[in-house]
């Protein structure tokens, strides 16, 4: 029946294309065996030029600039999408939808204005620029650069340090750092020069920064949100005028304003806090507790009680736009540590940035607005409470990655890198929401507290489920760089701006890592998906450590080593998350937070040290000969933080290392604790290579190295540097009270069941 | 017969609209979807399209787009398009969980999912115009200086 209809529907279009076909193929054969055959000569094949010779090719390519007007054009275009539903519905929806609407077409209009500022638009200008060549100085040895120093007029070269270490500050020609362009088109002549002036000044502006995260704290906490904007307003509208396209004094205050946007959240940030100190302290028994700031704590806890019932009683789970958003406990900490991150992770590398973009003559006002965006949805992954909605934002993430990979644009390396970052990322975000609409398909829900209720009552793994989980695991497990998807990391990590493969190794990794532990320990925590994602995970756990440790052992690049370094801490963070109980999960927070600090501590290290002679980034290993010579101090800091990435006792990756593997043999897998701790001790030679460069090698007079010349660093590092050491070195004294919070955060990210094998 | 199936089709979802432009409350947005979706099933009974076939065909969207990424080793903007054609894939995922299933929200998914697709395109040709810019070859055969 079926074959008769459609031989009756298609019958006429399979003549027509028999009719087409045949056609095309006899012209094609009546050409082929009618034309004379002769042999392709230089005349014929040459381009036809009207009086005169030729010149290039016949074929040319289209101008770039039209393809970045057509991208624009889509992209403005695609926004009509949004707008046709509000239109149909436009009598229902009534005032609320038309301001919604309203918001929508500003913030198009401001992005409008932005790449129309940027010059994509101008046809006849050149967009390119040419990448300014660092100028090679002629002085190969200290003591010849210091005499030059010493007796040059050219007040940009100075010397700090004196006399222990003669250090030479150079900064680079045809830079005023931080330098400069003219005002603003729009808001120019509204800006008083004195407050360029102030912003000029880094420090100044530091301080600036400070003042306004301090006020735009206080304005959230005690007033929502409402007149809180409108010095945000107010500030972003300055700082975007009053040097557009100058980096330096935007970047602090951008900062400023990003960090006061975040407290927005800053109720939450108190009652997080107050929960803290409130867990820590042992209380018996406590009254309500109403605070018109905090809100309204509650605790009941009684002797017997632990504290998964004492969180539950501090603060039940809210949820907020249609589900797709919650707010319980385990959102709370882990974006009051990421708050605390991101604000560190700007403080470390806004004088690199300062730098770097004065240095190369680059453009970076776009980074902290993009570190933003990342932020903002980094925020939204962690609380996010549905499939689709965690999609949403970490597919938002992951284009902030997209641009801060690509950021350096005039750097060949860091476009191949963001190339390859571009490719492999499209491919996992389509695995991922391939397997989400397997499941929404299969479930007919994406919402987690339904997927849990439907979950639950499964006797037995469906497979087509089975297959969908495996594709979003594909996904999660590229952001997390974990074996099979770990191939982009070394490429991405060489290639990419240090700052960019700082904030992937550490804060992209610890958000990601946090979203996932609530899938698998709240999502699938039932008996049945444990039995699925356990020796998948065990499977990816150790692939990654093993292909980490032996890809970073012939290492030269740092970056590339630390690449190698993330895939192989994150297979260890994986090993005790696949044991599946709540000691493991504890145990893999405890070595997570160790991983971040530690990742902290060795960038903001690395960022800074420069080669004398050009004055370029350290890149790799050997560079590093000889660099206690130079400055002991640091040097041995960093062997502190080498030290604890191997696992050495008396510092906090022993610690983490320990209790992870203390769970791995609880949970049973006694083979698996053999073979991390022997892939340990391989991977303690790489580490020691790179301390035994420090310490035990001649410098390489030709370039020795220098600790962030251009900047005093003393100021700005030394109580850092104090903290992360004090940190790594003191941290089984506090580790007790680590240890509880970590607990607390496990009891609630799996809530209530605990089973132990 | 195909004429009169072909007219029920394309003008019985524009009445519809007309009714909702005109101020008639019985019709809505959903209704004229799943009218054209209905209309468009009466229209094609003879060849009766289930659930079944509309998943494996988007599967194989989907197959196609994610083997495009995989095996395509020479051009770039052949690698977009089969980014685009893996979340079009997906996309008909999610319709035909508004067609088959009833689920009104897969509609609005495809929607947010065909536009964060749009804007991945968007920043894959932003990065491809600013390699263009330094060496002019949209290949991959450039992309070989990060290794090890």
């Amino acid at each position: 029946m079926l074959l008769i209809n459609l031989k009756q529907e298609y019958i006429y279009l399979t003549v027509f294309f028999v009719i087409c076909v045949s056609l095309s193929a006899f012209l094609l054969l009546l050409s082929y065996s009618l034309s004379r055959k002769k042999k392709n000569d230089a005349e014929k094949l040459s381009a036809y030029e009207c009086g005169f010779d030729p010149f290039g090719t016949g074929v040319s390519s289209f101008e770039v600039r039209f393809y970045v007007v057509g991208i624009l054009f889509i992209i403005f275009d695609l926004e009509i999408i949004f707008l046709y539903p509000w239109a149909v519905q436009f009598g229902t929806l009534g005032a609320p939808g038309c301001f919604a609407v309203l918001i929508f077409l500003i913030i198009l209009t401001v992005g409008f204005i932005y790449e129309w500022q940027m010059g994509a638009l101008d046809w006849s200008k050149s967009i390119s620029k040419k990448r300014h060549n660092p100028q090679e100085y002629d002085c190969k040895v200290p003591s010849a650069l210091l005499k030059v120093a010493t007796e040059s007029s050219v007040p940009r070269v100075k010397v700090i340090g004196w006399p222990s270490r003669p250090v030479v500050s150079i900064t680079p020609p045809n830079v005023e750092w931080p330098g400069g362009r003219s005002p603003s088109r729009v808001f120019g002549k509204f800006i008083k020069r004195e407050w360029v002036a102030f912003l000029e000044d880094p420090w100044n502006e530091i301080l600036a920064a400070t003042v306004v995260f301090l006020y735009f704290a206080q304005t959230y906490l005690l007033f929502w949100g409402l007149l809180g904007i409108l010095p945000i307003v107010f500030f972003l509208l300055i700082t975007a005028s009053v040097k557009y396209g100058r980096p330096a004094p935007l970047l602090g205050v951008f900062t400023a304003g990003l960090i006061g946007g975040f407290t927005f959240l800053s109720n939450i940030y108190a009652r997080a806090i107050w929960d803290c100190w409130a867990l820590s302290t042992h209380f018996e028994s406590h009254p309500y507790l109403d605070n018109p700031f905090w809100g309204k704590l509650v605790w009941s806890a009684t002797a017997e009680n632990n504290y998964i019932f004492w969180s539950f009683s501090v603060m039940p789970a809210e949820f907020y736009h249609a589900d797709y958003i919650i707010k319980d406990l385990y959102t709370l900490y882990v974006q009051w540590y990421l708050l605390i991150l991101l604000s560190f992770f700007l403080f470390v590398t806004l004088p690199y940035l300062i730098l770097f973009a004065a240095r190369e003559s680059i453009n970076l006002t776009e980074f902290p607005i993009i570190i933003l965006f990342a932020a903002f949805f980094m925020l939204f992954l962690i609380s996010s409470f549905n499939f689709f909605g965690a999609y949403v934002s970490l597919e938002g993430l992951t284009f902030s990655l997209y641009i801060l990979a690509g950021m350096d644009y005039n750097s060949q390396n860091t476009l191949e890198s963001g190339m390859k970052y571009f490719c492999l990322g499209a491919l996992s975000s389509g695995f991922l929401l391939f397997g989400v609409a397997l499941i929404f398909i299969i479930t007919k829900t994406l919402d987690f507290s339904e997927l849990k209720f439907l979950f639950n009552s499964l006797k037995d793994m469906p497979l087509i489920l089975s297959f969908a989980l495996i594709f979003v695991f594909f996904g999660f497990w590229f952001k997390l760089s974990v074996f099979p998807c770990h191939a982009w990391t070394p490429d991405v990590y060489e290639g990419v701006l240090t700052p960019v493969t700082f904030f992937l190794a550490t804060v992209v990794k610890f958000s990601v890592f946090a979203f996932f532990v609530r899938i698998l320990f709240f999502l699938l925590g039932s008996q049945v998906f444990l039995f699925f994602w356990q020796p998948l995970f065990l499977f990816v756990a150790t692939g990654s450590i093993i292909f980490g440790a032996f890809g970073a052992l012939l290492q030269t690049g740092l970056k590339r080593f630390a690449g190698y370094t993330s895939i192989n801490q994150m297979g260890y963070l994986l090993l005790g998350v696949s044991s599946g109980t709540s000691v493991g999960l504890q145990a893999s927070f405890l070595y997570l937070f160790f991983y971040v600090a530690m990742g902290f501590s060795f960038f903001s290290v690395i960022m800074y040290l420069q080669r004398f002679d050009t004055g370029e980034d350290v890149l790799f290993i050997n560079e590093l000969r000889g660099f206690a010579q130079d400055n002991r101090n640091l040097s041995f800091f960093l062997a502190l933080i080498l030290f604890s990435m191997a696992g050495i006792p008396p510092l906090a990756g022993f610690f983490g290392k320990v209790f992870l593997f203390f769970s791995v043999y609880q949970a049973g897998n006694h083979s698996l604790v053999i073979l991390g701790l022997t892939v340990n001790v391989i991977s303690t030679f790489y580490y020691l290579r790179i301390i035994k460069c420090l310490f035990f090698e001649d410098v390489n007079v030709n370039f020795p190295v220098v600790f962030a010349p251009n900047i005093d660093a003393g100021y700005w590092f030394s109580p850092l540097f104090f903290c992360a050491a004090l940190f790594l070195v003191a941290s089984p004294f506090f580790l007790d009270s680590l240890l509880s919070q970590v607990d607390t955060l496990v009891s609630v990210a799996r809530y209530v069941q605990v089973w132990q094998w | 017969m195909f004429l009169k199936n072909a007219s029920a089709c394309l003008f019985k979802p524009y009445y519809s609209l007309y009714l909702v432009f005109v101020g008639d409350t019985r019709f809505s947005l959903e209704k004229i979807f799943s009218s054209l979706v209905d209309s468009w099933v009466v229209a094609n009974s003879g060849v009766s399209v289930n659930f079944g076939c509309f998943l494996i065909f988007s599967g194989l969207i989907f197959s196609i787009g994610a083997f495009g990424i995989v095996f395509n080793r020479k051009n770039i903007i052949l690698l977009m398009a089969s980014v685009e054609i893996m979340f079009l894939g997906i996309n008909l995922v999610f319709i035909s969980g508004y067609i088959f299933l009833n689920l009104e929200v897969g509609l609005i998914y495809a929607l947010i999912a065909l536009s964060l697709s749009a804007a991945e395109a968007a920043i894959g040709f932003g990065l491809l115009i600013a390699s263009f810019r330094n060496a002019p070859d949209i290949t991959f055969s450039g992309f070989n200086r990060l290794k090890g």
